[in-house]
């Protein structure tokens, strides 16, 4: 027995459980009733990032946020450990587990919407519009992937699931409400202008604020904003993100590289952050 | 691996706190043989869990050294996870699972040939065939007892570690496991660390008892050897009913010979505490006297007294 396949193990049963869970179906059916709004209704693309750069957050924390302090709390972290596996595989297959389930809400909704608006409109199926959908997706699952992998790092801190729950909760609503607000607050102050006045120096002063803000990144890349939070103004930038089809795929990589590496990048922080804490525990 | 002795434990030590500064582990020396079934019993807080939990590779030791199997149980904590078979206390399973999926899963991590053949007999020893295809979450807590043995014997596994096997179960359920342990011992010669607050359970199954208290060793041995270690200490009771004189009398005779400690009248029965084995002396002190004894026994140490005496009780 190899240590990779005890991963799948922890993997497999990770995703098994996630599946018959409720909070499975319910995230499904969110993402691709949001979706359907969009694609039936006249909102805005925009909108819709915005929706699901805000709030879909929270369900990827439920994914996440029980992820080891489940097994904890019901001991069967003590039986578990006893079986050829270390802990870091624990936490490995629990990330692929967390990880493939929220790829298959991402994705499968996608497609679903994608195929739907094909045949409801009757638009001829273009390589370039599916491709761009994909690339959407694929920054969404990053910037949720984030929120998951956060959970997961607070389910090997905290002692009970609800205070796991209550600290991704708290670290949601001030990445995705307060901390809009405060970096403009803050920008206001460092360059002494008002948000009104809408000045470079004020603009350049949140824009590099905003690299704290997860959703920020996020919004560069799908819809070219600087923000998309509540509370704040969203100032719409010449590029309109990776859907924008005035511009190549390449060109956008290039203009968007830094956003790319962070939604890549932030999931992986977390993912080790988890290892260390876990790993630093005693059973 | 060839090993001499299934569990080596050399000086191990654990501390906890920032600085160190509880000792819940302190020092500990033994060793376990092959096949045997090696009792480790303690007061609450004694260091029994701590203990274990580092032989199985939960705990790091903060200093001395193990070996179960052959194997460091720091740097190869996966080749004893092996070929051991654990029992933990408390001990969780997957509620929403039925025990064959469980144990399907445990049974993922071991190459078994034929799992389900495993599964299948494994749960009919136990007594679990019944519930093969129940859900966890609805056993009883000796089912979930049972069920848990059923898991560290997935591997069939060379030792085992039970950590309070017959807590909280039934009288009958108890013997069950016991006889069971006994049987796995005598017929598959696997050797078995068990960790009991039962002491009848120990003094009925264990060939070798260790006792500890504060973290350290206080005595290793069988019933007997353990026992004659406190008689050492504590000298030898003697019972006995006499006739034809009167008991005062005998009490006050016996309490002029060398090496009688003590004696005690209660209930018509003679209490004389020694501090060596003194029968003979005794029985012919009555016997000058013109009494007739009608009981003279030695006053047994069970486990339970003895275990009291060695932690100063």
């Amino acid at each position: 027995m190899t240590n990779k396949n005890a991963v799948l193990i922890i993997a497999k049963k990770e995703f098994s459980d996630k599946l018959h869970e409720p909070s499975f179906l319910v995230m499904m059916s969110i993402f691709m009733v949001t979706l359907f709004v969009y694609t039936l209704g006249s909102s805005s693309f925009s909108n819709v990032a915005r929706v699901i750069g805000v709030f879909f957050p929270i369900l990827a924390i439920a994914l996440g946020y029980d992820g080891i302090i489940k097994e904890k709390n019901s001991k069967s972290l003590n039986v578990l450990l006893t079986h050829p596996l270390f802990r870091d595989n624990i936490i490995t297959g629990k990330f692929f587990g967390i990880s493939i389930t929220l790829g298959l809400v991402v994705f499968i909704s996608l497609i679903i919407i994608a195929a739907s608006d094909f045949l409801i409109s009757g638009k001829i199926v273009q390589f370039e519009a599916l491709s761009r959908l994909m690339i959407f997706g694929i920054f969404t699952y990053l910037y949720l992937l984030t929120f998951a992998v956060f959970a997961l790092f607070t389910s090997t801190r905290c002692k009970t699931e609800i205070g796991s729950l209550a600290w991704g909760v708290v670290i949601w609503i001030n990445m995705c409400f307060v901390l809009g607000p405060t970096i403009i607050m803050l920008s206001s102050i460092i360059t002494g202008q008002s948000m009104f006045e809408m000045t470079d120096k004020f603009f350049s002063t949140g824009a590099l604020l905003f690299n704290i803000s997860p959703i920020h990144h996020f919004a560069e890349v799908t819809v070219g904003n600087l923000d998309l939070s509540y509370g704040t103004f969203g100032i719409q930038r010449d590029v309109h993100g990776f859907l924008d089809t005035k511009y190549s795929v390449s060109y956008l990589i290039g203009h968007y590289w830094q956003n790319v590496i962070i939604l890549l990048a932030l999931p992986v922080i977390l993912l080790v952050a988890s290892y260390i804490s876990f790993l630093r525990e005693n059973i | 691996m060839e090993y001499e002795y299934p569990i080596i434990v050399n000086e191990l030590t654990k501390k906890f706190g920032k600085q160190n500064e509880i000792v819940a582990v302190n020092s500990l020396s033994f060793k376990v043989n092959k096949g045997e079934i090696f009792g480790f019993i303690g007061p609450n807080g004694a260091g029994k869990t701590t203990t274990m939990k580092m032989l199985i590779g939960l705990l790091e030791p903060t200093g001395g050294e193990g070996h179960v199997a052959g194997f460091d149980i720091v740097k190869e904590i996966i080749n004893i996870r092996q070929i051991t078979g654990v029992l933990p206390e408390p001990a969780g399973y997957y509620d929403d699972l039925t025990a064959r999926q469980n144990l399907r899963f445990y049974a993922s991590f071991y190459d078994i040939p034929d799992k389900e053949d495993k599964i299948e007999k494994l749960l009919e020893l136990l007594g679990l065939s019944d519930a093969i295809d129940q859900k966890l979450g609805g056993f009883s807590t000796g089912m979930r007892k049972r069920f848990g043995l059923a898991q560290a014997l997935i591997n069939d596994p060379e030792i085992i570690f039970l950590d309070e096997p017959t807590s909280g179960i039934d009288p009958k359920g108890a013997q069950m496991m016991r006889d069971l342990i006994k049987k796995l011992s005598r017929e598959n010669d696997v050797t078995i660390f068990l960790s009991s607050h039962s002491m009848s359970e120990v003094e009925e199954i264990c060939n070798r008892i260790a006792v500890i208290e504060k973290g350290k060793l206080l005595a290793v041995g069988t019933v007997e050897e353990l026992q004659d270690m406190v008689r050492e200490k504590e000298g030898v009771q003697y019972i006995l009913e006499i006739s034809d004189i009167l008991l005062q009398d005998a009490a006050d005779k016996l309490n002029e010979i060398d090496g009688v400690h003590e004696t005690c009248i209660s209930d018509d029965v003679l209490y004389v505490h020694t501090n060596t084995h003194m029968r003979t002396e005794i029985a012919k002190s009555i016997k000058l006297m013109g009494g007739t004894v009608s009981r003279f026994e030695e006053d047994r140490m069970d486990l339970q007294k003895v275990f009291l005496k060695l932690i100063g009780s």
